[in-house]
């Protein structure tokens, strides 16, 4: 090694490196699974709800069936984007 | 033990909500904002394609059609939760009115609710209020009832049909004080 070269590499590589950079693909799968326990937890709320307090209504069992099923679709959607 | 439990000789023979039109006005919002992404989207092809400035700033910006999916299914995802609690908050306020009391009970939010009845023999003044196009087009309206003793006052806005109901809460009033055989007052 020169004078020169040695002025231009002072320090040897670091045997580990930590990345600071993340994938964003991995960040959205698991924004996803925050999202879909969310989702878990606000359906089970809001079914508690609709169960213990309109149970004599004819709406709730439909009203509960069709928010689970549209936003099914919406969570498959949204996978579909992971 | 359920939160409201009818007597011995009481009957419902009422359940206001209030009017679909007013439920319908409210959610109205989150339809348009779930409309917004797309327009968003039309406006910045439009603008992109006047200058090739702005086209590469556009190109520049563009998702990879995935995450356009995630993000656009998340926007939608907690629109319809927001509709559902509207919805939920909408069926589960109600008042019951027996031939005894009026139940007046509020869903405020998700483990926020308010139950309170009082018996019909404690009404003094029930004024109706009908303000508004709509709300004369589509008969609904604020019911105010008001009861002696702490000059409380139960109101509910948006109610179906006010007349018809202040008139079925009279018709009961006047009932009951004819059973009791108080009369003074109705």
């Amino acid at each position: 090694m020169t004078t020169t070269d040695a002025y231009q590499s002072p320090f040897s590589k670091p045997l580990y490196t930590i990345s600071t950079t993340a994938d964003f693909s991995s960040v959205l799968t698991i924004a996803f699974f925050f999202i879909f326990f969310g989702w878990l937890i606000y359906t089970v709320i809001a079914s508690y709800h609709w169960f213990r307090y309109a149970h004599n209504s004819w709406l709730a069992v439909p009203a509960v069936a069709t928010y689970i099923v549209v936003s099914g679709f919406l969570i498959f959607y949204i996978a579909t984007g992971v | 033990m359920e939160e409201f439990e009818l007597e011995p000789g009481e009957e419902i023979v009422l359940q206001v909500r209030q009017h679909m039109l007013v439920f319908v006005l409210r959610v109205l919002p989150l339809v348009i904002l779930a409309f917004v992404p797309a327009l968003l989207s039309g406006l910045f092809s439009v603008f992109a394609s006047m200058s090739p400035q702005t086209s590469a700033a556009y190109t520049s910006l563009n998702l990879p059609a995935h995450f356009t999916r995630f993000f656009y299914g998340l926007w939608l995802l907690a629109l319809w939760t927001a509709f559902f609690s509207m919805l939920t908050r909408h069926v589960l306020t109600v008042w019951i009115i027996t031939n005894i009391r009026i139940v007046d009970i509020k869903q405020y939010g998700f483990f926020n609710r308010s139950v309170s009845s009082f018996l019909l023999i404690r009404v003094q003044d029930i004024t109706t209020d009908v303000s508004g196009l709509l709300a004369t087009l589509f008969r609904f309206g604020k019911l105010s009832v008001e009861t002696a003793g702490n000059d409380e006052q139960f109101e509910m806005s948006g109610i179906v049909h006010p007349e018809f109901i202040r008139d079925t809460i009279m018709a009961q009033v006047a009932d009951l004080h004819g059973q009791t055989g108080f009369t003074d007052g109705v």
